[in-house]
């Protein structure tokens, strides 16, 4: 493909015994904002190493603008890196900061005041050139530690979880500043964190890994919606995606599936076995009533818990809680209420295999 | 009196003031949470409480006595750090049994008082295995077990969930509160991160630069914060902050901000307030503004979207209201573009009227 920037082609890395990186192939687009999400230990952290050059594949192949760089040695490769934390050089000012990398690369001194002067006035770093980079608020911070690897024009800038040991508060105020600075500069970004709400609200795609695996690489929206299996279902959203035990009866040519409390939903002709699977419902999806309607389900109020813009009810759903998001104030502990769900809107998964086999039922009693 | 009061408590390093005089009444059995920015203060207060060092100035009493200048082990605390520090390979029972083998305990006590706190934490079948083979939540509990082993008046836990992945942090959350639910134990929680705060307190005492900001109920600290700090610190995105002027007289009092008017809710209650002056900034949470694509009464005020931030189940916007920077969250079921022009609406209450002379809210 003519826009792809970044590509992995089947991309492995050993340590001893231990496979780390099992085979990743994916392509990031130019201008795209693309995270690695994964838990710890998932191999996201050694695939952008080997991008930049820290490491070396076992095998496969790294492309950048269709050329390999395998072979590359990482100062060459014209990618820029930003680690956690950012590690500004706190004893130096915004100037000597921004204008080190180009000092690296041997840039003579017009072109080098010429730069900075440049990437400063774009991330608004200007008025702040002869600061000592110690006395910088956290997102002038950011914006310095940005300027530095942009200014040497990388082909693709890699972060590493950047913002993992900062305050919550202030990661969000981070996040949309860094989508700015990235949308303005139509900068390629590959994003490496465990924090699932920051990939969700940053990237134009998220590549989800597991145990050095690729699980599934798509849209936010996409993978928040439509994961391919249990694991990603499981990983993203906050609230965690409720899980319950299901039962799936064919008649004919025909599947139906049931709940402790709801169904049985028609599944049509899809092609899965009988017997006990699970059914994944989004606690945003779900919703709770006064009075019952059409299918719903009694239910009573365990535990309501507060998160300030939402409270998330933990409902009895047979001897389990189910955990359902609704605006603060709605309900109380102990109230008695009737649970629907959207038909539109649970994910059938397959027992075993553990791949999501249906997204949406049509939510016609079988 | 309060199961665990400080009153005026200042401690001082050198030039800096990490508290300043900070009073605080926690009732016996509560979850009290200490929230605050890098700096605040938070581990300091936690350790003049622990012992770990003298308090300049303040007296710090718990369960009934002063423990302002007794040593540590004396005081009837136990305190979880962020890193758990079990011993991987030790079992369970060695791990909870360490801190009670420092003192004149026989074997049979320190069996019997390991036996009572796991089955309380609800870890007696973690005893003849080691932490390795724990669950993120196991490990949690059995951490804590060990630091109810010597009996304590008040369990304090520092940032305990800082460390760990997004997805775990998520879960053990909720364990936190079934475990203080089971225990009835008195906790005094630590942390920078709101959503753990509010989640998980009966009350919260917000800090900063050492100097307590406000302390309140969940909802209360999000809905009625008393200062500019509390309103910005609190909520994800924070408290939009728009400037606007007093216009008009008596019940025809309105607010008048760059491209827009608004009537205040419940005006009555502004006669009340002592001089108030003309320039205000109005408070509105994100979650309380009306988006719409067709002007209407509840959505009348142009805006344009300038960033869409998908957050899962629910979008932020951010949106271009008259060049001021407006944050509003909408449910992700609502599409809006980059670019697209809208209508919003929001109430205006005297609560969220702040005076930016003082950075107070009106009251």
């Amino acid at each position: 493909m003519s826009d792809a920037k970044l590509e992995l082609l089947d991309l492995k890395k050993s340590f001893d015994a231990v496979e780390a990186v099992k085979g990743v192939s994916m392509t990031v687009h130019k201008g795209e904002f693309l995270s690695l999400l994964g838990p710890s230990g998932c191999g996201k952290s050694t695939t952008l190493s080997m991008i930049a050059g820290l490491e070396e594949a076992t095998s496969g192949d790294i492309r950048v603008d269709g050329q390999s760089v395998v072979k590359v040695p990482a100062q060459r490769r014209r990618i820029g890196l930003v680690f956690q934390d950012y590690a500004v050089f706190s004893k130096l000012s915004v100037r000597s900061n921004l204008a080190f990398g180009l000092e690296a690369q041997g840039f003579p001194r017009t072109e080098r005041r010429q730069r900075v002067a440049e990437m400063a006035e774009r991330l608004q770093l200007d008025r702040i050139l002869d600061q000592s980079a110690g006395r910088l608020n956290m997102s002038e911070m950011q914006r310095v530690a940005l300027a530095r690897v942009l200014v040497t024009e990388p082909q693709l800038l890699l972060l590493d979880e950047p913002m993992s040991n900062l305050d919550a508060a202030l990661r969000f105020a981070l996040r949309t500043e860094l989508k700015r600075i990235q949308r303005s500069l139509g900068q390629t970004v590959l994003y490496v964190t465990h924090d699932q709400l920051e990939a969700i609200s940053m990237s134009d795609r998220i590549a989800v890994m597991r145990l050095g695996e690729l699980q599934q690489i798509a849209s936010p929206e996409e993978i928040f919606t439509r994961p391919v299996n249990r694991f990603v279902a499981e990983f993203i959203g906050d609230p965690p995606i409720n899980l319950l035990d299901c039962e799936v009866r064919r008649d004919g040519a025909r599947a139906a599936v049931q709940t402790a409390l709801h169904g049985p939903l028609d599944l049509g002709p899809l092609e899965i076995a009988e017997g006990r699977h699970l059914l994944g419902l989004r606690p945003h999806t779900l919703s709770l009533t006064r009075e019952p309607g059409p299918g719903s389900a009694a239910t009573e109020v365990a535990v309501v818990e507060n998160l300030g813009a939402e409270h998330v009810a933990h409902v009895t759903y047979g001897d389990r809680l189910v955990a359902v998001t609704l605006p603060p104030g709605s309900v109380a502990e102990g109230e008695r209420l009737h649970l629907s769900l959207d038909p539109a809107q649970v994910h059938l998964i397959e027992s075993g295999s553990e791949r999501v086999v249906a997204h949406s039922l049509s939510g016609v009693a079988a | 009196m309060s199961w665990l009061t400080l009153d005026s408590l200042t401690k001082r390093f050198d030039q800096v003031t990490a508290l300043d005089g900070v009073d605080l009444a926690i009732e016996a059995g509560e979850f009290f949470t200490i929230l605050g920015p890098t700096n605040a203060g938070k581990t300091t207060l936690l350790h003049s409480v622990a012992g770990l060092h003298r308090p300049d100035k303040g007296r710090i009493h718990l369960a009934g006595r002063e423990v302002t200048k007794l040593e540590p082990r004396a005081r009837g605390v136990s305190l979880l750090f962020q890193n758990n520090a079990l011993f991987p390979d030790r079992n369970g029972f060695d791990n909870i049994a360490f801190p009670l083998k420092a003192g004149n305990h026989s074997g049979q006590e320190i069996e019997r008082r390991v036996q009572e706190v796991a089955a309380k934490v609800n870890v007696r079948h973690l005893l003849d295995r080691p932490p390795r083979t724990y669950s993120g939540g196991e490990q949690q509990r059995v951490a804590i077990a060990r630091a109810l082993a010597a009996p304590s008046d008040l369990l304090m836990l520092d940032e305990p969930l800082t460390n760990l992945d997004a997805r775990l942090r998520i879960e053990l959350r909720i364990e936190f509160k079934a475990l203080h639910h089971d225990l009835g134990q008195t906790f005094l929680y630590v942390t920078h991160d709101q959503v753990e705060a509010i989640s998980l307190s009966d009350r919260i005492a917000v800090l900063d630069a050492g100097k307590l900001q406000q302390i309140g109920a969940p909802q209360q600290i999000y809905d009625r914060p008393e200062n500019r700090f509390v309103a910005r610190f609190i909520g994800m995105p924070p408290m939009n902050l728009l400037p606007v002027r007093l216009v008009g007289e008596g019940s025809t009092q309105r607010l008048e901000g760059k491209g827009f008017q608004a009537p205040i809710n419940g005006i009555e209650a502004l006669a009340a307030y002592p001089a108030i002056p003309a320039g205000l900034e109005l408070g509105i949470r994100p979650e309380r503004i009306r988006v719409g694509r067709e002007a209407t009464s509840e959505h009348g005020i142009a805006a344009e979207v300038v960033l869409v931030e998908p957050l899962g189940g629910r979008t932020i916007l951010d949106l271009s209201l008259a060049g001021s920077e407006v944050k509003a969250v909408v449910p992700a079921r609502e599409l809006y573009a980059e670019g697209e022009a809208v209508f919003i609406g929001f109430d205006a209450e005297p609560e969220l009227l702040l005076d930016p002379t003082s950075d107070r809210f009106l009251r």
